[in-house]
């Protein structure tokens, strides 16, 4: 079974994880810039970390053959400061043309506050003006389902921005609707507890086709599973699915999207 | 030697493959109601969300779409950005002061 894990935090991860990546059909790794656990202090402790995810990780991941691409922004845990933000913002362009940067993400809302809002405009006013792909993190749990909607409302706002060029992640069964009628594609996010199963995923898929969506573990320094996405594989080939079809949610999703940076290779 | 027949490959049952899961995770719920009461915690706004959200699951007429129904039971149902970054999520929406939670559903900005 051959896949791409299109979202995983692997700077969290040892290299064990890389290796079974490796050993499990994962063709390349994808990383969205996110939050470390903390608040960072600086604009300069954000320079260290993009070049963490632009020259560091892809060199880990080549080791057992695994091509490594990332997402950088500010994401939107940190939004509250306003002034930091927009450092951050300001200092991005130097490294959205990086050859192993497919686009700004992880973006969206946290707790779905003013600020955040605002910064995820700023991101998105970038994103519009370059062309860049743009990946979106929605809120946990109980503020997923009105995050969703103003996220929605807000990349509304850019019509230069194509539906199909933006990538809503972690959606649920009362999100994975909304996402998908506005043009955009969905992210099924296999992560225990506050996310999908790979049941559950399953359960999407059949609902509602298998036409821009992808799945991941999203795995980070919390109790997750960087094998996630092949187990869901699994389930779908248990459910009846052909290889083909598991190969289409797997890896020909993940790829058409991510081909639309104009940077993202993998072998077939 | 008799030549052998592939085997098919066996018709998932959803029954079948998710039963004994699903009530291993029931059970689990049931449990965590016992002591969230035996421990005086049985008000909390978390605990009333999940019963009001179970309630979801046992209507005889409620249609395949319950995931997505609890789902939406268990969110915060307002539309107005907040003026600041709170807590984080709880998994169940915070009461507000003197608001029901029909009152809760569709709040539009004055």
């Amino acid at each position: 079974m051959r896949y791409i894990e299109p979202h995983a935090h692997m700077v969290s991860r040892v290299s064990d994880d890389y290796e079974r990546l490796a050993l499990a059909g994962c063709r390349a790794v994808c990383e969205p810039a996110f939050w470390a656990g903390f608040d960072r202090g600086s604009a300069a402790s954000f320079r260290d970390y993009f070049r963490q995810l632009t020259e560091y990780e892809p060199r880990r991941a080549a080791r057992h053959g695994l091509r490594h691409y990332c997402w950088l922004c500010l994401n939107p845990k940190e939004a509250e400061d306003l002034a930091l933000a927009r450092e951050v913002l300001a200092l991005l362009p130097e490294y959205l043309d990086h050859p192993n940067v497919l686009g700004i993400g992880e973006i969206g809302l946290n707790k779905n506050s003013r600020h955040e809002l605002a910064v995820f405009e700023e991101h998105l006013a970038l994103a519009e003006r370059r062309g860049d792909l743009v990946l979106v993190h929605t809120p946990h749990l109980e503020d997923k389902l009105k995050g969703t909607r103003l996220i929605l409302d807000a990349v509304r706002n850019f019509p230069r921005l194509a539906p199909e060029r933006v990538l809503i992640d972690h959606v649920e069964e009362h999100t994975v609707r909304l996402v998908l009628d506005r043009g955009h594609w969905a992210g099924l996010t296999l992560y225990p507890v506050s996310k999908c199963t790979p049941a559950r995923a399953a359960d999407i898929l059949e609902a509602c086709g298998p036409a821009r969506l992808w799945a991941n573990s999203a795995c980070d320094w919390g109790p997750s599973d960087p094998l996630a996405p092949p187990k869901l594989g699994l389930e779908l080939h248990a459910r009846g699915q052909s290889r083909e079809e598991v190969d289409r949610v797997l890896f020909r999703n993940p790829k058409n999207f991510l081909e639309q940076s104009g940077k993202f290779a993998v072998e077939e | 030697m008799p030549r052998s027949t592939p085997r098919s490959a066996p018709v998932y049952d959803p029954v079948e493959a998710g039963y004994l899961e699903a009530r291993g995770k029931l059970i689990e719920v049931a449990a965590f109601f016992d002591r969230a009461e035996r421990r005086g915690r049985a008000g909390d706004y978390r605990v009333r969300a999940l019963r009001a959200a179970l309630a979801k699951l046992t209507r005889p007429d409620a249609p395949a779409a319950r995931a997505g129904s609890v789902l939406r039971a268990l969110s915060d149902r307002t539309r107005a950005p907040v003026p600041q970054a709170g807590p984080p999520a709880a998994g169940a929406p915070v009461p507000r002061p003197g608001s029901s939670s029909r009152s809760q559903r569709g709040e539009k900005r004055k």
